[in-house]
Formats: structure tokens, C-alpha cells, sequence
């Protein structure tokens, strides 16, 4: 960098560098001067500069109250520059709203300084912020005061989280206070931090504060009801889980068990720490109360549904039945129907009426179709006496005059009687006859009679008696049969003893020296045991003539036909056969009719068991019956037996003679008692064609039955 | 059959029917008999003397034991008193079971005396000639009592037809030894004849009677 100089006039380059160096420096230097002499005078202060640049609005008012400086934030936050600021006269508080600026101004008098006071900013454009201030005097440090110093800054967006916050506090603390849950929490001892006004209500308590610092056990619940939440409230915050909708029965403030639907959850702390728990419990009872009403309802409901259903089950089968019913009915009604045709053509039974007329007295009115058919289509009159002439029989027309009499004094009769068909039949009829009157006049005006034809029945009857009286014969007969067993043996010893002692009697007699006395004792013996046996003969006849003895009038062909049937019995039973040869007509006699009908009987059982040692074909009995001579009917039975020799024929008759193994030789000897007490005779004899013929005899009765 | 015959004989006479009873009794006396009467069964097994000659005339029929009963037990006693059975109402079947233990008549009442007489006469008879025999035996057998029992080997083989030489070669002796027991044998028995001397040895029973 070595450069000629010209002459000792002409300087180096070096030298020319280092003064430009020193020139520049210099320049730099004068710059700094100007722009610290220009700054000392435009803005002396360098704070100010600092103060300008803030963010906030700053501001100094000097000692006379009037503005003597503004920063630039001011433009930002009123809208109105520094020089319209330092325009006014009392600053600062044209800016603010009218509604807080008198409590600004007071707060300015009543302090030299302030911090963070808000209020309401008006800007230049009519717009409002909130802003705080604050202000201090400004020191001069000489303990000279210069002023005062304001800050305003711009709070709104502050002002704004504040009153979001504030809204969201009164939004919760309205849903708490509003919902008809109750809510409360507690801290870590139990104990109630807080709740609403419905769980204070439950509580017992008059006002939410009032819980605060409370335990369960001091409120209204029973000691094992908060013993329940207290374990509830430990198991929820020590297993930091909460608890959902537990339902519980509690008993509430006023006293009412209310069921309450219980949720726990657990609280944290920043640290996320359990601290306490918060419950909610809403009152169902209501809700339990309408759902036992809701299941009431249901049950009535379905009860409803049940009976209606079985109501209607009922009806149908009721119309069901109706419908049976009626067909059954119906089919009834056609079989009654038919019946009653069958019967009206077929039956024997009679109706008829009778007609009262003033002129002519009782006439027939009507008569059944039955009616002729009975009569045999003869033209009936009717008598003044109630007789149907010629169709009653005689024995019983003094009855039907009785109950004839009984109809014209007012009363129904029923009345039983024969009649005589036209054939001669004899037909029994059971009539019953009622009698009508006038209605008008009182008078009996008709008779009305129905009667059925009960010959049937009467037969039927009478056969029953017949054999039951039969019967009641066969039994005496029996019964007399063993009586005469015992009594067999017991005249078989007077019997022996006449004989021996007759005997003795004859031999004592024939001695060479007569024993007088012995003789004596021998016939003494014989008469004692002849008594003896009299005696017993006596009772046995006692007892065949138990029944009194009333004789009343016997139609022997009507006694005889009634035994008839069991004669033949007897000799179907023996292989034999019975021949009846009844005369026609035959007297009547006098008598008792069993007793008579027992020697019938006890003489064809003789006839049949005195052939039962010949052929059958040749067994027979003959019975016949017919006058006898002057005034008596004979009655013979006759066998084609072994027949009697003139030696027994004389012995029959004798108690205990018989030629039968099995027999006790009592029965013709009753047989002949029985028809000498009748008046009459029984005898034996030989047959012309061999056999025995037995007759007995009675006496025609003096008055004859018509 | 004179009576005399039955001089100590008795006709027992049982029934209950007193006029039947006093009958017989009286027919017994006509005939020189004496009957005794008893009421029942009970009374005659009271007062009856078994060693008493006589027969028995019972009825069937009695209240309490029957004449069956009797009979019964007279048989099974070994009692041999004849009996004449009487009966108001007999059957065949009783009339069979009476004969067959050894009645001697079965009579039906009323019964005719001679009937009667006949078969109490009959029974009697039976009576006496049973205990006549007995009378019999008993002697035989208190004969044969009297032997010593050398004499008593004799008797057997003498009745069972041995000579005397066949006897002493038997019972190892000589033939005059068994001379002089037969001869003694002879003479304790009372036996006149060796055939004698067999009746006396079967009705003593030291031989069985010949079939």
C-alpha cells in the first residue's frame, strides 16, 4: 500500500485511512450528540419512551389536575388521541361511563392511590369496555410530587371469563337447588360439606347451610340408617368407586318411609386424592307407589279379562246346555208324543164327564174312546145313585153310592170296584173323580173322572196274598213237623209203658200166686201213662189249632185252584202227574180255609209218596171234588200206590202209624182232627184199580155266597 | 233158663223215663229176676258192683251220657256185663254200632215183653257162662301155681305130647325122674287124663287155646 508522495505536500494513504476512520468516528459521535440533544428535546425523559411503548393505558396528571402526558396506548383503548386527551380538562374521567363515575371520582379523593378499581371505559365511539385503574402520585424524589399516575387496562375479556363463571356457578347452583333429587357432599370425616334444599328438607334441616360440619348421626335418619350411609360413604371412598342407584328405604324428617334411588360417586382433589363423596338420592316412593298402582291395575285388569272371559265361557256353555236342553227337550216332547199316541190306542184307562142339567139331572157329556172299549160298545145309563147300570158288579155298588154321595157334597173320591164286561169278565178299575163348579154360581155343574183299569194289579196282589199266605202255611206245617219230632220220642214212653205194664199185667195174672198188689201198681202205671200221653196229644193238637178257628164261608174250587200250583209242584218233583175232576158249580162250605187247604195238601203228598216205589209213567193222583149225598161235598184224592190192606187201612189214622222211613205218622191224624173239627169225615180206602183212595166229606154251608 | 239158674243175678235196669224204668222193673220181677234201676249213667257207674252177676237193660236216648257212651266205656274198661239196648226212636246205623261192640239186642219201643224177657234171659245167660269160665281159669291157673317150675317144664312138654323118654333126653335127666314129676303134676293139677291135663294148661294160658 505504498504509494509515491509528490512532495513533501502530498500526505500517505495510510494516513488518509486512519482519518477517515477518525472522521467517521467522529460523524458517528456528532449523530449520537444531535440525536441526544434532539432527544433531550422532544423527549427529555427516556422512561417516556418506555411508558409510551406500554401496553396499558398510561397516563400523568399533574399537580393543577390537568393531563401532562398520555402514551400512545390510549389511541387503542378510548379511540381518541393523545391531543384530544390533553384537551380535556378532567381527564381522566370523561372516559368513563356516567353510571360509575362518580364512584371513581370518590375513590380518587378518597385515596392517593388505588388498584385495579373497574369500570366501565366509554370509548370514543360510544362503545363500552371494562377496564381497571390503578394510580399512584409520582415522586420527584425530592419529596417534591409531581403528579399522579394512572393505569388503565383493558379487563373486558376478563370481565367476560369472570361473568361466564359467575353464570355457570348460578346455573349449577340453580339445577342444584332446583331438582327434586337431593344432592349433597361431604369430606373425607363424614362429614356434610354441603347439599341442596331438598336433601336439607329430608334432612331435617331448615336451611342448606345448616348441614355443614353435620354427620349423619346428627340429622334425621335412625342410628342404623346412618350407620348404613356411613358405610356406603367409607366403601365409596375407599374404593374410590362410585355407587349407582342403590335403592334404600329411609325414614324421612316428617316421619314418612319414602324409598330413595342412591347414587355415591367419590370427589378428588387437584391431586386427583379422594376427599369426599357426593350423593344424589331422588324420592321414588311415588314412582313405587304408581308402579304397585300400575300392578294393581294390571292384576284388575287381567281380573277383569279373567271374569269376563268366564263370564262369556259361562254364557256359552249355558247356551250350550240350553241348546242340549232344548233338544232334549224337543226330543222328548216327540217321544212323549208318540207315547201318548201308543197309549191312547193301546191303553185301557177311561176318561169321562159328567153334565148336571136342571131338567134331567146328571148326564153323561163325554166318554174316551177306552171308555166303550171297557164297556163293550154298550149304551150306558146313568143312574140317579151314580151307578153305571149294568156295569158295576153288585158287591161294590154300595161303595160307589158312598163316593158318589161324597162328589155331589164337593169332594174328590177315589174309589176301587169291579165291573162286569160284556163278555161277563170281571174287570177291576181304579176311578178318581173330582168335582167342578160353577164359578159364577158356586153350584156343581160337572164331574170329571179318569180311571185305569188295575185288574192286572189286583190279580197280582191277590197272587202275592195267596202265596204269602201259603207260604205262612208251609211254615206251620214245617215248624209243626219238627215240634212233632221232639214229641215223637216223648209219647213213645207212655206208649211203652202202657204196653210193658199191660203185659206185665196179663203175666202176672197168668202166676200161680196172683201179687194183687204188683197188679195194682201195673194199672195204676197204665192209666198214669195213658194221661201222660193224652197230655202230650193235647198239645200237639193245641198247636195245629193255634190259629182261632173262624169258619167263614169256602168256595172249595177257589181253595182248591189256589193250592193247585203247588200240588203240582210237588208232584213234577215226585215224577208224577195230577188229575183235577172239579165239579162245576160246587157247594160252599163252612170252614178255615188254610186248614182245609193243609188236609188238601197233606193228602196228595200222602198219594204222590205212596207211589214213589212205582214207574213213573204210572204216577198219578186223582183229585176230584163234587156233592156228596144230602148236604155234602166229597173231596178224593186218589193213588196208584202199593194200596192199603184192611189191616193198615184201619191204622192210617193213628198218631205215629206209618209205613214211610222219613215220616212220623202225624199227618192224617191232624188231617182227620182238623175235618172232625169241620164237622166232616176222613176216610180210607182201597182203590178199585188198586192204589188208596182217601174221601173226605164236609157239610154243605147252610147259606150260599151269591 | 229156669230163674233159679239166676239166682244171683241182677237186671240193671238204666232210663231216665221213670214210668219206662219201673215198667221193666216190674217185668223183671214177674219173672223171678231183681232188677236194680238207675236214672243216668252216672248213677249206675256209681253203685255198680262189677263182680255182681248180671246184664244191663239201657236206653239209647238220656239227657247227659247216652247208653252208647256207656257201652263205650265198659268195652274200653274191659268190663263184659251184657247189654240189652232200648230206644224210643232208633235208627239203623245206632242199632249197627251197638251190636257191633257186642249188645245183645237192640229193642225198639214200645216192645213187646216177651222181646224183652228174651233178651235179658239171653244176656244173663252170656253173663254166667263168661264168668263161669273165668271160675275156670282161675282155678287152672292156681293149679298151675302150685308146681315147682321143674314140674312146670314137665306140664309143657307132657301137653305138648312128649313121652317121658323124649322129656328126660330134653331136659338131660332119666325117664324114672320125669315118671315121678309127671306123676306129681298130675295130681297138684287134679288131672285125670293127659287130654284133661291140656284143657287145665290152655285155660291157665301156659298153652294158646287151639285155634
Amino acid at each position: 500500500m505504498s504509494r509515491p508522495s509528490p512532495a513533501q505536500s502530498v500526505a500517505s494513504t495510510a494516513e488518509l485511512l486512519s482519518l477517515r476512520r477518525q472522521l467517521d468516528a467522529l460523524e458517528k459521535r456528532v449523530a449520537e450528540q444531535v440525536r441526544t440533544i434532539r432527544g433531550l428535546t422532544a423527549r427529555p425523559d427516556p422512561f417516556r419512551a418506555v411508558a409510551d411503548s406500554s401496553y396499558d393505558l398510561e397516563s400523568w396528571i399533574g399537580t393543577d389536575g390537568r393531563l401532562v402526558w398520555v402514551n400512545r396506548a390510549v389511541e387503542r383503548l378510548t379511540g381518541y388521541t393523545a391531543e384530544e386527551c390533553l384537551a380535556m380538562e378532567d381527564y381522566p374521567f370523561p372516559l368513563v361511563q356516567e353510571e360509575d363515575r362518580e364512584r371513581i371520582r370518590q375513590a380518587f379523593q378518597a385515596s392517593s392511590s388505588g388498584n385495579d378499581v373497574s369500570f366501565r371505559l366509554r370509548r370514543k365511539n360510544g362503545e363500552t369496555i371494562w377496564v381497571a385503574v390503578s394510580w399512584q402520585p409520582i415522586d420527584a424524589g425530592n419529596g417534591r410530587c409531581l403528579g399522579l399516575h394512572t393505569s388503565i387496562r383493558d379487563i373486558s375479556d376478563r370481565k367476560r371469563a369472570e361473568d361466564e363463571l359467575l353464570q355457570q356457578q348460578q346455573l349449577v347452583t340453580n339445577i342444584i337447588k332446583l331438582i327434586p333429587s337431593g344432592v349433597f357432599w361431604k369430606g373425607r370425616d363424614f362429614a356434610y360439606l354441603g347439599c341442596n334444599e331438598a336433601f336439607a328438607r329430608s334432612a331435617g334441616v331448615t336451611r342448606p347451610e345448616e348441614i355443614v360440619g353435620k354427620t349423619d348421626y346428627e340429622l334425621a335418619w335412625d342410628p342404623d340408617q346412618a350407620d348404613y350411609f356411613r358405610a356406603c360413604d367409607r366403601q365409596v371412598m375407599e374404593n374410590d368407586q362410585p355407587m349407582l342407584n342403590l335403592q334404600e328405604v329411609e325414614r324421612q324428617a316428617d316421619g314418612r318411609q319414602a324409598i330413595l334411588l342412591t347414587s355415591k360417586v367419590p370427589l378428588h382433589d387437584a391431586d386427583g386424592k379422594v376427599c369426599g363423596v357426593l350423593g344424589i338420592d331422588t324420592d321414588i316412593s311415588h314412582l313405587k307407589e304408581v308402579e304397585a298402582e300400575l300392578r294393581q291395575i294390571q292384576a284388575e285388569l287381567e281380573r277383569r279379562v279373567e271374569e269376563r272371559t268366564a263370564a262369556l265361557a259361562g254364557a256359552n256353555r249355558q247356551l250350550q246346555n240350553e241348546i242340549a236342553e232344548r233338544e232334549r227337550a224337543e226330543a222328548a216332547l216327540r217321544v212323549s208324543q208318540e207315547r201318548y199316541r201308543l197309549i191312547s190306542e193301546l191303553t185301557s184307562d177311561y176318561a169321562y164327564a159328567l153334565r148336571f142339567h136342571d131338567a134331567d139331572g146328571w148326564k153323561i157329556e163325554w166318554t174316551t174312546d177306552a171308555f166303550t172299549r171297557i164297556t163293550g160298545g154298550r149304551a150306558l145309563s146313568f143312574g140317579v145313585n151314580g151307578i153305571w147300570h149294568d156295569l158295576i158288579h153288585p158287591d161294590d155298588t154300595a161303595q160307589l153310592e158312598r163316593a158318589w154321595q161324597g162328589l155331589l157334597s164337593g169332594r174328590s173320591t177315589t174309589t176301587e170296584f169291579r165291573i162286569v164286561g160284556q163278555d161277563g169278565k170281571v174287570r177291576w178299575l181304579c176311578d178318581h173323580a173330582r168335582p167342578v163348579r160353577d164359578e159364577a154360581t158356586g153350584r156343581l155343574v160337572r164331574i170329571l173322572g179318569a180311571a185305569q183299569d188295575i185288574t192286572d194289579r189286583k190279580q197280582a196282589e191277590e197272587e202275592t196274598r195267596r202265596h204269602r199266605d201259603l207260604l205262612a202255611h208251609m211254615d206251620r206245617l214245617s215248624t209243626m213237623g219238627e215240634l212233632t219230632a221232639q214229641l215223637a220220642h216223648e209219647l213213645n214212653q207212655p206208649l211203652c209203658t202202657v204196653v210193658g205194664n199191660a203185659q206185665t199185667a196179663q203175666r202176672l195174672l197168668a202166676a200161680p200166686v196172683l201179687d194183687i198188689a204188683e197188679l195194682q201198681a201195673a194199672l195204676q202205671d197204665i192209666v198214669n201213662a195213658g194221661k201222660h200221653a193224652g197230655q202230650i196229644i193235647r198239645r200237639l193238637r193245641e198247636f195245629v189249632r193255634r190259629r182261632p178257628f173262624q169258619p167263614v164261608l169256602l168256595n172249595l174250587q177257589r181253595l182248591i185252584e189256589e193250592v193247585a200250583g203247588f200240588l203240582e209242584a210237588d208232584a213234577r218233583q215226585h215224577g208224577a202227574s195230577i188229575q183235577f175232576d172239579i165239579a162245576d158249580p160246587l157247594p160252599n162250605v163252612r170252614g178255615d180255609p188254610i186248614q182245609i187247604q193243609q188236609v188238601i195238601l197233606n193228602l196228595v203228598r200222602n198219594g204222590l209218596e205212596a207211589m214213589s216205589s212205582i214207574r213213573t209213567s204210572a204216577r198219578e193222583v186223582a183229585l176230584r171234588a163234587g156233592p156228596a149225598g144230602a148236604g155234602e161235598v166229597r173231596i178224593s184224592v186218589a193213588d196208584r200206590g202199593t194200596g192199603l190192606t184192611a189191616q193198615t187201612a184201619s191204622h192210617v189214622f193213628e198218631p205215629f202209624w206209618t209205613t214211610k222211613t222219613d215220616g212220623l205218622g202225624l199227618g192224617l191224624a191232624i188231617s182227620r182232627s182238623i175235618v172232625e173239627a169241620h164237622g166232616g169225615r176222613l176216610w180210607a180206602e182201597a182203590g178199585p184199580e188198586g192204589g188208596t183212595v182217601f174221601h173226605m166229606v164236609l157239610p154243605v154251608a147252610e147259606e150260599s155266597p151269591p | 233158663m229156669k230163674p233159679d239158674r239166676f239166682e244171683q243175678a241182677r237186671v240193671f235196669i238204666v232210663d231216665d223215663d221213670p214210668g219206662v224204668r219201673q215198667m221193666i222193673a216190674r217185668m223183671v220181677r214177674s219173672v223171678g229176676l231183681e232188677p236194680e234201676t238207675f236214672t243216668c249213667v252216672k248213677e249206675f257207674l256209681a253203685g255198680w258192683e262189677p263182680s255182681q252177676p248180671g246184664c244191663l237193660v239201657l236206653d239209647v236216648r238220656m239227657p247227659g251220657e247216652s247208653g252208647l257212651d256207656l257201652q263205650e266205656q265198659l268195652v274200653r274198661s274191659g268190663a263184659s256185663l251184657p247189654i240189652v239196648f232200648i230206644s224210643g226212636h232208633g235208627n239203623v246205623p245206632m242199632s249197627v254200632r251197638a251190636m257191633k261192640h257186642g249188645a245183645v239186642d237192640f229193642l225198639e219201643k214200645p216192645f213187646d215183653d216177651q222181646a224183652l224177657l228174651d233178651a235179658i234171659h239171653a244176656a244173663l245167660a252170656r253173663d254166667a257162662e263168661r264168668r263161669a269160665s273165668e271160675r275156670l281159669r282161675a282155678d287152672a291157673r292156681a293149679r298151675v301155681a302150685r308146681l315147682t317150675p321143674r314140674e312146670r317144664e314137665v306140664l309143657a312138654l307132657v301137653v305138648a305130647g312128649g313121652a317121658n323118654k323124649q322129656i328126660a333126653a330134653q331136659l338131660g335127666t332119666t325117664e324114672q325122674t320125669i315118671k315121678m314129676h309127671r306123676g306129681r303134676v298130675m295130681a297138684k293139677m287134679s288131672a285125670g287124663s293127659v287130654a284133661e291135663l291140656v284143657m287145665l294148661a290152655q285155660l291157665a294160658g301156659v298153652i294158646a287155646p287151639p285155634a
